[in-house]
């Protein structure tokens, strides 16, 4: 029988404030995709503008690093795994 | 909370300065080309007396070098400038991109040390082997990316594979 990884319990609200951020990134890149809100610019255009400059790919990779090494290497455990 | 403002800020601070002092060089860059015999230092110094719109015609005999500085001493400074724009931006190939990627990588690298470092002993210290796993397993992930990207982009650009 397979043992079910832990997962701490957290207030509801927790959930629900990383769920609004969550949706409003997808809705603003959505409503930037529209083309009807003048010059928004989608995501991909701003990561454009930010890796023109040193700093900000070093920002960006930092950030891809940062976000690699919590999924796939701190506290590691197969990704399918319940 | 201050430390975690004062590192934004910090970061922040850093890269406006280097993309200001970019857009400097890219400025004396183009000013080199149109007048090779100008220091990058002394872009157009237009006089102070003159009206704006007022063009300054350029010498043909004396091309604005500085007063005192012989012509063979200035040529030599413009081409170690060259030189240097050479090793730090060579022209596109194989060496630019490692160059591109070796800087980026690194930054990026030493850039989230810094951050993981100062919200460690500044803002809280994460339980275990958070400062250790945060070195070795980036690192880790560099190397394990690195072959990838490399392959993925002789494949782009030497084999015409579309991703």
């Amino acid at each position: 029988m397979t043992q079910e990884v832990g997962v701490t319990r957290h207030p509801l609200i927790g959930y629900f404030v990383w769920a609004l951020l969550f949706g409003a990134l997808f809705a603003w890149e959505g409503l930037a995709l529209t083309y009807k809100f003048g010059d928004v610019p989608t995501l991909s255009a701003t990561f454009r503008a930010i890796m023109r400059y040193p700093f900000g790919r070093w920002a960006l990779f930092a950030l891809w690093l940062w976000f690699g090494w919590h999924i796939f290497v701190r506290g590691w455990h197969f990704l399918l795994r319940a | 909370m201050v430390v975690g403002y004062v590192l934004i800020m910090g970061a922040l601070a850093i890269g406006l300065r280097l993309a200001r002092r970019s857009a400097r060089a890219e400025a004396a860059g183009a000013a080199a080309v149109t007048n090779p015999g100008q220091p990058a230092g002394q872009t157009n110094p237009a006089p102070v007396s003159a009206p704006l719109a007022t063009p300054v015609p350029a010498a043909p005999t004396a091309p604005n070098a500085p007063a005192g500085v012989p012509p063979a001493r200035e040529a030599g400074r413009v081409t170690a400038r060259a030189r240097l724009r050479a090793i730090a931006a060579p022209e596109p190939g194989w060496r630019r991109f490692v160059i591109h990627y070796l800087g980026t990588a690194v930054g990026g690298y030493l850039l989230l040390m810094v951050v993981i470092i100062g919200y460690y002993f500044g803002i809280s210290p994460v339980a275990g082997n958070f400062v250790q796993s945060a070195f070795s397993g980036c690192a880790l992930l560099i190397g394990l990316a690195t072959p990838v990207f490399i392959a993925l982009s002789w494949l782009v650009e030497r084999k015409g594979w579309r991703i």
